[in-house]
C-alpha cells in the first residue's frame, strides 16, 4: 500500500504534468515557449527570489519573535505576500515575454509549466529521494497523507492553470480587475488552507475536500472560457 | 541546562489587569516543572515572561543566578515549543530545524550533526525532506520539539504542545516527551490545562488560578494533600466530591454530619481539627475523592462508622472501574468502585468513606484545615 501511494504521489506530481506538457508541446505547435516560461517563472520567483527573501526576513530576531507570538497573523501575511508577489511576477513575465501568446492554450501551457515544476519539486522529488534512500518508513498516516498529497497536487495544477488564465485575461483585455480577482481568490485559498493546516488543525481529508472544491470551481471556469473562445 | 528562579514576578497590563501576582518559584537544573490551571489563570503569561516574549512588570527572573528581566529572548538561551508549533510552511523539516542554528551562525558540519542527532532522537530521519504541510499533527509537533532541542538551550519551554492532538496521540506524545526529558536531562517548564498531563509528566507541578500560585508540589503531594478546595478540585479525575457538613463531637471522636449521616473522622484528623480550634456544630466542606469511597463488603466492614446511604442516579462502566453517581439526601456524591459491582441505577446503596482520606475545607477561607504549610518555605508539613 505504501509503494502504491508513493507511486500515486509521483504520478500526480511528476508524470501527469510531464505528460500534459509533452502533449501540449507536440500537439500544439509553439506551446513549448509558455511551458518553459511557466517553469522559469516558478524557479525565478519562488525559488530564487521569494523563498530566500522570506528566509532573510525570518533571520531577523525581532521578526522571528513576532512570528512565534503571532503565528496566525504570520500565516496570513505569508500567504498575502506570496500571492501578491507571485501574481505580479507572473503578470510581468507574461506581459514582457509572452504579450502575443495569451490564448487560453498558452495559459494552460504556462500554468502547467509553473504548477508542474512546483509539484515536481515540492512533492515528487521528495518521494523519489525517499524511495531511493529507502528511508520512507511506513508510519501511521503516511500512506493516506501521500495519497491525499497526490490528489492535492492535481488540484494545485488546475488552480495554477486558472490563475494564469486570469492573468492572461487581464493582459488581453487590459482590465486590472482580473489581476485583482486572481490575487484575491488565490490569497483566500492559500490563507484558509494554511490556517486550516497549521492553526485550526484540519485533518488531511478536510483539507483535500477544500482543495478539490476550489479546483472544481476553477475547472468549471477554465471550461467556460474555452467554450466562450470556441464560440467567438 | 540551568537553574531558573522566579522571585516575586508580577505582570500588570497597561489597562490595569493583573495577569500574574507575586509568582515565586525555584526550578532546579534538569527539573521538569508543569504550570497547570484553567484558561486565563496566567500560566502562559508566566511562560512567555520567562521566554522574554512578555515584559515583566515586577520581580526578578534569574537564569543561573543572572538577572535576565531585560535580556533579549535570543540572549536568554531558552527555546520554546508553541501550541501552534510555529513551523515555517515554506521550509522543509530539515530547514525548519536548521534555521535557529543558521541564525546563530554555527558551522555547517555542526548544524548537520545537531539536526541529525535531534532527528534521530525524535524519529524524524525519514521526514527531513518533507514540508510541514505533508506531516501529521504528531509529526509537526515533533519537528517543533526538534527545532527547539537542536539549540541545546539552557531551558526548554513548552506551551500546551499537545493540546492540538487527539487523545490517542496525546498519550503517545506524553510518553515521548517523558523519554526526551530522561535522555536530554534538560530543565523543562511545561504549560498545560490538562491535569493528566501535569500529573504524569512533572517532577513538580505549579497549580495556578486567577494569576496566583495556589500550590507547588510533587504530583503525589498535590493529590494527597491539596492545600485548598481549588487544588483539590483541579487535581484528580473524576473530581473530588465536596459535601457541605457539620462537625459533631462525640466523646473523643469527631464526626462530620453529611445529609443526616454521621461519618467518623480518623483520630489524627480529629486531633488536628481540635488543635486548630474547630468546634462542635461548626460548618465545613468535606472533600473525598471518588476512589476513596466504596460499596464493597470489605470497605463497608472496614469503615463501619463512616457510611452514608443513597440512591444511584447514574452508573458508568469504564472497564477497569465503574462510576456511581449517588444522591444522598440531596447531596450528589460520585464514587469510583470495582467494575463488577452489582449496583445499578435506582438501587439504594451504602457507601463507606475511607476516613483516612477525608479532607476538611474551611467554609470561609476554602483552605484544607488538615494540611499545614511552613510559612517560611511555603512547603507542606507532614
Amino acid at each position: 500500500m505504501l509503494l502504491f501511494s508513493q507511486c500515486f504521489a509521483i504520478a500526480c506530481s511528476i508524470v501527469v504534468p510531464i505528460l500534459i506538457a509533452i502533449y501540449l508541446g507536440l500537439h500544439y505547435e509553439g506551446k513549448w515557449k509558455p511551458l518553459i516560461f511557466g517553469a522559469l517563472t516558478y524557479i525565478l520567483f519562488q525559488m530564487s527570489l521569494f523563498m530566500p527573501l522570506m528566509s532573510l526576513i525570518l533571520s531577523n530576531d525581532t521578526v522571528s519573535q513576532w512570528i512565534s507570538a503571532h503565528y496566525s497573523l504570520y500565516l496570513v501575511f505569508f500567504s498575502l505576500t506570496n500571492t501578491v508577489f507571485a501574481e505580479l511576477f507572473r503578470y510581468l513575465i507574461i506581459y514582457i515575454f509572452l504579450k502575443h501568446e495569451t490564448t487560453n492554450l498558452d495559459g494552460v501551457a504556462f500554468g502547467i509549466g509553473f504548477g508542474g515544476f512546483e509539484t515536481a519539486l515540492t512533492v515528487g522529488m521528495n518521494v523519489i529521494i525517499s524511495i531511493m534512500a529507502s528511508s520512507y518508513i511506513a508510519k501511521l498516516g503516511v500512506t493516506s497523507a501521500l495519497m491525499a498529497e497526490g490528489v492535492g497536487q492535481l488540484c494545485l495544477l488546475v488552480l495554477q492553470v486558472g490563475w494564469t488564465l486570469l492573468i492572461m485575461q487581464a493582459i488581453r483585455t487590459k482590465k486590472k480587475k482580473f489581476l485583482l480577482i486572481c490575487i484575491g481568490l488565490e490569497f483566500l485559498i492559500t490563507c484558509i488552507s494554511r490556517l486550516g493546516q497549521n492553526v485550526w488543525h484540519w485533518n488531511i481529508w478536510l483539507l483535500l475536500l477544500f482543495m478539490i472544491s476550489f479546483a472544481l470551481i476553477m475547472a468549471m471556469y477554465i471550461a467556460q472560457i474555452f467554450k466562450t473562445e470556441n464560440k467567438s | 541546562m540551568a537553574d531558573l528562579n522566579l522571585k516575586h514576578i508580577n505582570k500588570t497590563y497597561p489597562n490595569g489587569f493583573v495577569a500574574v501576582k507575586d509568582f515565586n518559584l525555584d526550578i532546579k537544573d534538569g527539573e521538569f516543572v508543569i504550570f497547570v490551571g484553567p484558561s486565563g489563570c496566567g500560566k502562559s503569561t508566566t511562560l512567555r515572561m520567562i521566554a522574554g516574549l512578555e515584559d515583566i512588570t515586577g520581580g526578578d527572573l534569574m537564569i543561573d543566578g543572572n538577572r535576565v528581566n531585560d535580556a533579549e529572548p535570543k540572549d536568554r538561551d531558552i527555546a520554546m515549543v508553541f501550541q501552534s508549533y510555529a513551523l515555517y510552511p515554506h521550509m522543509t523539516v530539515r530547514e525548519n530545524m536548521e534555521f535557529p542554528l543558521k541564525i546563530a551562525k554555527l558551522p555547517k558540519n555542526e548544524i548537520d550533526a545537531r539536526v541529525d542527532e535531534a532527528a534521530k532522537t525524535l524519529g524524524l530521519e525519514s521526514l527531513l525532506d518533507r514540508k510541514p504541510k505533508a506531516l501529521s499533527g504528531g509529526q509537526r509537533q515533533r519537528v517543533a520539539m526538534g527545532r527547539a532541542i537542536v539549540r541545546h538551550p539552557k531551558v526548554l519551554l513548552m506551551d500546551e504542545p499537545l493540546s492540538n492532538l487527539d487523545a490517542k496521540l496525546r498519550g503517545q506524545m506524553r510518553v515521548e516527551i517523558s523519554r526526551l526529558h530522561e535522555k536530554l536531562g534538560s530543565t523543562i517548564v511545561y504549560v498545560t490545562h490538562d491535569q493528566t498531563e501535569a500529573m504524569t509528566l512533572g517532577d513538580r507541578i505549579v497549580v495556578m488560578s486567577d494569576g496566583e500560585v495556589q500550590q507547588i508540589d510533587t504530583p503525589q503531594n498535590l493529590y494527597d494533600s491539596p492545600i485548598n478546595k481549588f487544588v483539590a478540585g483541579f487535581i484528580g479525575a473524576p473530581q473530588m466530591n465536596f459535601i457541605e457538613a457539620t462537625l459533631k463531637e462525640k466523646g473523643n471522636d469527631i464526626f462530620v454530619t453529611i445529609a443526616d449521616h454521621d461519618v467518623k473522622l480518623a483520630d489524627d484528623k480529629a486531633a488536628r481539627l481540635k488543635k486548630k480550634g474547630y468546634k462542635d456544630g461548626q460548618e465545613v466542606t468535606v472533600g473525598i475523592r471518588p476512589e476513596d469511597l466504596g460499596d464493597s463488603p470489605e470497605m463497608l466492614a472496614k469503615f463501619p462508622h463512616s457510611k452514608v446511604k443513597g440512591h444511584v442516579d447514574v452508573y458508568e462502566m469504564l472497564g477497569s472501574t465503574s462510576n456511581l453517581y449517588v444522591n444522598v439526601n440531596g447531596q450528589q456524591i460520585t464514587a469510583t468502585v470495582e467494575p463488577d459491582t452489582p449496583v445499578r441505577v435506582g438501587d439504594t446503596i451504602e457507601l463507606a468513606f475511607d476516613n483516612n482520606k477525608i479532607h476538611i475545607f474551611d467554609k470561609d477561607t476554602q483552605e484544607n484545615v488538615l494540611v499545614d504549610i511552613d510559612p517560611t518555605t511555603g512547603e507542606l508539613v507532614h
